[in-house]
């Protein structure tokens, strides 16, 4: 017999109780879909649909921010400097 | 890498899958498979002069019959009957299991058999990794159309048919072949559906 166990919305887990080896196809139907071969006794994850992660926003630098990150640089520069000396 | 003399004793997997289903390997309860590929025939019509048109006849229907030891009616195991009886939709899948006549649709099955020397190969719809020889046959659109138990010689066994028309109603074929000399992957079947 096969058992399922739901996850959540998107997923299930598979798991072949049976006695005979059969596949299964993680993202079935979707470009990414792929074969799972579970064999007596196996189980495994599957999805139903591909979920894109979604994009990073990439936050903006305060310009206060830049500045004292300069501003440490630049002293960093000067200390450097006059040790050299 | 070198094809052996003959696909041979413990070369051979056969999985079926039920349209929109999970492929069910039936290599360890099937003990023959025959492959009836329908006939490119044509018939010859004689002219006033003697000599011969060729007329082609469409290409025939293809049977795929095995015999084997199906054990009981679970659909997640090598079941014949309810496959037979009923459709997906209409399976039974637990407790007590039984399955009547009832149901006049009949599902589409795809039927995938690979011959193959390669032991960590477990499903004849799975991918057979490069350095191993394979030959896979798939039938798609087939349809279960005979299902014959017999208990002779203290043994029940099942002659089950699979039947398929060569081309779909667009003309998409239905029959493929398939071989790989081991230099390149023969990949994994994608879902049946």
């Amino acid at each position: 017999m096969i058992k399922t166990e739901k996850i959540d919305e998107n997923s299930e887990r598979i798991t072949n109780n049976g006695d005979a080896v059969m596949s299964i196809y993680d993202y079935r139907g979707t470009p990414y879909e792929e074969q799972i071969v579970l064999k007596p006794g196996e189980s495994a994850v599957i999805h139903h649909k591909y979920i894109e992660k979604p994009e990073e926003k990439k936050t903006e630098e305060k310009e206060t921010e830049r500045n004292e990150r300069i501003e440490i640089s630049k002293a960093e520069r000067k200390a450097f400097f006059k040790k050299k000396k | 890498m070198a094809f052996p003399d003959i696909w041979g004793e413990g070369t051979a997997l056969v999985a079926i899958t039920a349209s929109g289903g999970s492929d069910i390997d039936f290599s360890a309860v099937v003990n023959s498979i025959d492959i009836d590929m329908g006939d490119k025939d044509f018939d010859s019509i004689p002219t006033i002069r003697g000599g011969r048109v060729k007329k082609q006849t469409p290409e025939a229907d293809t049977t795929v019959t095995f015999e084997g030891y199906p054990l009981d009616l679970d659909t997640t195991s090598t079941d014949v009957l309810q496959r037979f009886f009923t459709t997906r939709a209409n399976w039974d899948t637990s407790g007590i299991l039984s399955v009547t006549n009832a149901i006049l649709k009949r599902d589409n099955f795809r039927v995938v058999i690979t011959w193959t020397e390669n032991t960590t190969v477990s499903s004849a719809t799975a991918l057979v990794p490069t350095g191993s020889e394979a030959l896979r046959f798939v039938v798609i659109k087939c349809q279960l159309v005979s299902v014959k138990p017999s208990f002779t010689d203290n043994e029940l066994k099942f002659t089950f048919k699979f039947k398929c028309a060569p081309f779909q109603k667009d003309g998409t074929a239905n029959l493929t072949w398939k071989s790989s000399d081991g230099t390149a992957t023969l990949t994994a079947e994608s879902s049946y559906t």
